[in-house]
């Protein structure tokens, strides 16, 4: 089992990236599975240093220690369309009293689990978009009329990781939403491009395949928040 | 004959969408009992894996009563009063071992059941999506046999295997992620175990978990309704 069964060469990145047709053949599935964990580790590597330094410092776990950091943002926003049943006032000190509160663990340990488990989510979110985001894709370029299979298609996609590296760099001020704009926008055109490729469809039907998965996860997110919106209204209105 | 010590290299080639594993299975001569024996393995793993998570997280959290204890005396100081704050304070209450135990923060005894009721639900999952698989395979075509169609079924649940990662606390598996690559293995182990073109078998791998979502739907609205008439308490 060497590394190379696992990872793709840094110039078949590299091209990948660039666009160039070369970057997207003769790579496996398993290479292209390799890489997304791979540069998810990456990518969230500098999140995970400045989370366990955010949370060592209040010496409680992560989600804790952010609740505590939103207590002092509630305080000073005017929230009245929802202080009718919750005082901003009271659930921002609240917020504060759960984040002091002790617990088992000593506080860097729990910091550093806490950061640990967010670091893993990071390829394990990339893994859930690459495969069921290509699932759908799959099925609309089924629809439109290619005939490629499985895993030459998750192998080509797989290079849209590449781009997305540049989303690890969050945490920087200003520069680091910047960069996560671009690595998504750029990540969206390799992936076009790989589908492409791959599926040796015409570019606006492709570009289409690759779209329609976007515009049916819209709708759906926007159908389950009315709902969830609706089911809030009613219990509040119930009260 | 059990071959336990192939599941590494079966579940790896599945998940790849492979379909060395899938041949291998079909040419076993007892695939349900492989298929069988493999959902066993990966629900003790898995809930395995939850406890060890469970333990952690509640090492790393605050005691769920001193959390508990903390929202309520918010409540009682805030601007709801009555009536309203008793109807609240009494949701919470029924509310809160069931958000423990779903989340296994204060919930190890709840983990420690979860080492049977893991395996046993993997099971009888398997054994609907394999039997109307097979169903759905035979009615769009398919040549294969029901013990066949269970055993290269059973690889579907390779994916389930990312909830090892819940070992460590605050990790999180999109379910979505493991039911669409369970599909998407179980549509390369239907084309072939019963030889179906890629169509047919999308559609009885698809129509299959479709089933089995509506089932397990049914199930939880009837434990929710259960539980609304029980009053929270069962």
């Amino acid at each position: 089992m060497s590394l190379h069964n696992w990872l793709p060469s840094p110039q078949k990145m590299s091209d990948a990236v660039q666009l160039r047709a070369s970057g997207f053949t003769e790579t496996t599935m398993r290479q292209s599975l390799g890489m997304v964990l791979l540069l998810g580790l990456l990518a969230g590597f500098i999140p995970f240093l400045v989370n366990w330094e955010r949370a060592a410092s209040v010496g409680t776990a992560l989600p804790l220690a952010r609740l505590g950091a939103q207590a002092s943002l509630l305080q000073e926003t005017p929230l009245s369309y929802i202080s009718t049943y919750f005082d901003p006032v009271q659930l921002g000190e609240l917020f504060q009293v759960i984040a002091g509160l002790p617990q088992p663990l000593p506080g860097w340990l729990t910091a550093f689990i806490s950061a640990l488990g967010e670091w893993i989510n990071w390829p394990l979110r990339w893994l859930a978009v690459w495969i069921v985001y290509g699932a759908l894709v799959m099925v609309c370029n089924s629809v439109l009329g290619a005939t490629c299979r499985l895993q030459p298609f998750f192998a080509a996609t797989g290079f849209a990781a590449a781009p997305l590296l540049l989303i690890g760099l969050s945490p920087i001020p200003c520069l680091g939403r910047v960069c996560s704009v671009i690595g998504v926008i750029w990540a969206f055109i390799v992936y076009s491009r790989a589908n492409e490729e791959v599926t040796n469809l015409p570019r606006l039907r492709s570009l289409t395949a690759v779209t329609l998965p976007l515009l049916f996860i819209l709708i759906a997110s926007l159908c389950a928040l009315a709902l969830f919106v609706l089911f809030i209204y009613l219990f509040a209105a119930d009260f | 004959m059990l071959q336990p010590e192939n599941y590494p290299r079966f579940i790896a080639k599945a998940l790849l969408l492979e379909p060395d594993p899938f041949v291998e299975m079909v040419d076993d001569d007892n695939p349900w009992i492989e298929g069988l024996f493999l959902c066993a393995c990966i629900g003790v793993l898995v809930a395995a894996a939850q406890l060890l998570g469970s333990l952690l997280l509640t090492a790393s959290l605050p005691s769920s009563d001193a959390l508990l204890n903390t929202v309520l005396q918010s409540l009682r100081q805030g601007a709801a009063g009555g009536e309203i704050l008793f109807e609240i304070e009494r949701a919470l209450r029924s509310a809160w071992p069931l958000l423990l135990a779903h989340s296994g923060y204060d919930g190890v005894s709840f983990r420690l059941l979860s080492l049977a009721t893991t395996p046993l639900g993997l099971i009888c999952q398997w054994l609907l999506f394999g039997l109307s698989s097979h169903l759905f395979a035979r009615a769009a075509g398919g040549q294969g046999a029901l013990g066949q169609t269970l055993g290269a079924v059973a690889l579907s649940n390779a994916p389930r295997l990312l909830y090892l990662f819940t070992a460590v606390p605050f990790v999180s598996v999109a379910a979505v992620l493991v039911h669409v690559w369970g599909v998407l293995i179980a549509f390369r182990g239907l084309e072939v175990a019963h030889e179906l073109s890629p169509g047919p078998a999308a559609l009885a791998a698809v129509g299959a978990w479709l089933l089995v979502l509506l089932v397990s739907a049914l199930a939880a609205a009837a434990f929710g309704a259960l539980l609304v008439i029980s009053g929270g308490n069962l």
